[in-house]
């Protein structure tokens, strides 16, 4: 353990720059690539004042629009002026609602950001206890129901799944409310029970590809022979799985856990459409179809920057959690 | 033509790739036959028997639905919110059109699309992952920091930021899922070119002195068929729930076309009263996914494919 430790002091202070500079330089590189990308791109479709104002618009509406949104501005004048506000916290003024973009998000931010904290909480709570079971029993009862399940939920969309939890806990047995709309009144505790059935579609859309990944490295893991020596010294089953496969299995499905926050956002972008949940997700999809650019740009800045740092701490949470790649002296 | 040296070069990996070069003398009878065996091997394996025959069940349902449907999918042909009757066997929906005759019209655009979306972004992946993974230096370094940043973008976002600037419909979906999944492929096929680049045969074509475009499409390319063939099965099966899904939120097809999706979106207010509209799409769309599903599990299976597995995609 000395040694390791020392090796990767080595390497932290050796010429090349440190691990956690050359991460927050790409990072900062990637934020810049996406909104290239994502400005681009609504840049690319042209003026969209007519989307907007609709087709009886006249000639003076249009041009009051244009120039009300400095849209008769160069692509790259207009990014640079969009790119310097975004880092002072200003995402400019919305197309549809003519305030601030800010304002129209800022009420839906702390709902979805707790719906979203359920779901992973969910999520990781199920699928890892499941998939290590699975794969320590392989081939059991356990495993093959654990497939089975996990298979069939994997087969059906967002949507479907979100229809089915609605049918059977909210209009078959009564217990929970069939809408989220109840989230937007009261404080958070009036409203909890509208979470639930959304968090559950959302993590129902991630917990089978968690439980698959989590089974199949606990299956390798169970086949190197320190595990099997632990078997023949008599150690018990929780012990084996927690103290000897777990900490071998985990690194590949923390990467795995951030990486599945992509998923997340389509879930919840579905889920909140579905439940009528006032979040940033149906903002999202509202936005995109009344062509809202200025809202939609700042949405996706937002979860793309979310998206990107949190694979980054995962990342580092892997290195930090895998004592090969520290002493590589990443 | 293009087929022959997949089905011949499939006996457990790439390694065996040089046994498809000296196959190639055999009659086309003994490839028929050998192609027809290797079929019965796949379909004895169970995902891909239930698969295909779900799939081919949905197909049926989809190409003969609208010859057989009693009614036009966008007529309104009684009063509305009817339940189940002889007359309409799933009764009718907020407009009176007919449940039964809608189910049976909307698989089409279902089932297509998302094949359509396919096909483009194999094209784009197969041209731009295969070169990059052959030529190296620095058209591989810029082909991927490009897949990089767009897969550091969630595909709702970006497929959301499209049709913002560009509105919706049907083309630009294919359009954009096309764009937005063509990365994933190209990383896997870049992958994949990498361990068949380096083997004899490849070598000896170019010592041959053979083009680039000979040996990246007449060399590699039969050889990474598996992979091709599984991320082919596994695409279809997320473009399928994806597009699905985009039409559900109603940035896809859009009404009044009968597609599944679009009909589980007009219903679902009323599943309380009338959950028929509501169910019999969506359990369509699951089976449709459910037997795409097991086809690309067999097809793993069959050709051992491991790529998938080590990219965690």
């Amino acid at each position: 353990m000395v040694a390791a430790s020392d090796i990767a002091r080595h390497g932290w202070s050796s010429r090349r720059p440190p691990y956690v500079v050359r991460a927050l330089v790409k990072l900062a590189l990637t934020l810049l690539a996406i909104s290239v990308v994502v400005f681009g791109l609504t840049a690319l479709a042209g003026n969209p004042a007519h989307d907007i104002l609709g087709m009886d618009a006249t000639q003076s509406q249009l041009a009051a629009f244009t120039a009300a949104n400095h849209l008769n501005q160069p692509v790259v004048v207009r990014y640079v002026h969009w790119l310097a506000g975004v880092l002072h916290g200003d995402f400019g003024q919305s197309y549809v609602s003519g305030g601030s973009v800010w304002a129209l998000i800022e009420p839906r931010l702390g709902r979805s950001l707790l719906l979203i904290l359920f779901a992973w909480v969910l999520i990781v709570v199920v699928s890892v206890p499941a998939g290590l079971l699975a794969g320590v029993r392989l081939r059991g009862k356990a495993d093959v129901l654990a497939t089975l399940v996990t298979l069939s939920i994997a087969a059906f969309p967002e949507f479907v799944i979100g229809m089915v939890l609605i049918i059977v806990f909210a209009v078959n047995l009564k217990l929970l409310p069939v809408d989220s709309t109840a989230v937007s009144q009261g404080g958070l505790f009036d409203s909890l029970s509208s979470y639930v059935l959304p968090a559950l579609t959302i993590a129902l859309g991630s917990i089978p590809y968690i439980v698959r990944l989590m089974r199949a490295n606990a299956r390798d893991v169970a086949s190197h022979s320190y595990v099997r020596s632990a078997v023949l010294r008599g150690i018990s089953e929780p012990a084996l799985s927690t103290r000897y496969i777990l900490p071998n299995a985990a690194p590949p499905v923390v990467t795995a856990l951030g990486l599945q926050l992509a998923a997340l956002v389509g879930g919840v972008i579905v889920a909140e459409t579905l439940f009528g949940f006032p979040g940033i997700g149906q903002l999202l999809v509202q936005s995109a179809a009344s062509r809202d650019a200025p809202t939609v740009e700042a949405l996706t800045m937002m979860i793309g920057a979310a998206f990107v740092i949190i694979n980054l701490l995962s990342d580092a949470l892997v290195i930090v959690l895998t004592p090969k790649l520290r002493d590589a002296g990443r | 033509m293009s087929v022959t040296p997949v089905a011949d070069a499939t006996p457990g990996n790439t390694g065996d790739a040089r046994g498809a070069e000296g196959d190639r003398g055999a009659g086309d009878g003994g490839q028929a036959r050998r192609r027809a065996r290797r079929l019965r091997d796949f379909l004895s394996i169970p995902q891909a028997m239930v698969g295909t025959v779900l799939l081919a069940l949905l197909l049926a349902l989809t190409i003969i639905g609208p010859f057989v449907a009693p009614y036009p999918p966008s007529a309104i042909s009684d009063t509305p919110l009817l339940g189940p009757s002889a007359k309409h066997w799933l009764g009718t929906d907020t407009l009176g059109r007919d449940i039964f005759s809608r189910v049976l019209n909307g698989g089409g655009s279902v089932i297509l699309l998302p094949l359509l979306a396919v096909a483009a972004a194999m094209i784009i992946a197969i041209v731009v992952g295969l070169l990059s993974g052959y030529l190296g230096g620095w058209v591989d370094a810029v082909v991927t920091r490009v897949v990089d940043v767009v897969l550091a973008i969630p595909s709702y976002l970006l497929v959301l930021v499209v049709v913002t600037a560009f509105g919706t419909g049907s083309t630009i979906v294919v359009l954009t899922v096309a764009v937005v999944y063509a990365p994933y492929i190209i990383r896997v096929l870049r992958a994949a070119t990498l361990t068949v680049s380096p083997l004899d045969f490849v070598l000896a074509a170019r010592a041959r002195g053979e083009g680039i475009r000979w040996v990246v499409f007449r060399e590699i390319l039969p050889n990474i068929g598996p992979t091709l063939l599984v991320e082919i099965a596994l695409r279809t099966t997320y473009a399928i729930m994806f597009i699905a899904s985009l039409s559900f939120l109603g940035l896809g097809v859009q009404p009044p076309s009968s597609n599944w999706g679009v009909m589980v979106a007009d219903n679902r207010l009323l599943l309380l009263v009338h959950p028929a509209g509501v169910i019999a799409p969506a359990l369509l769309i699951g089976v449709l996914a459910i037997s795409i599903n097991l086809i690309a599990d067999a097809l793993t299976e069959f050709f051992g494919d491991r790529l998938h597995n080590q990219l965690m995609v």
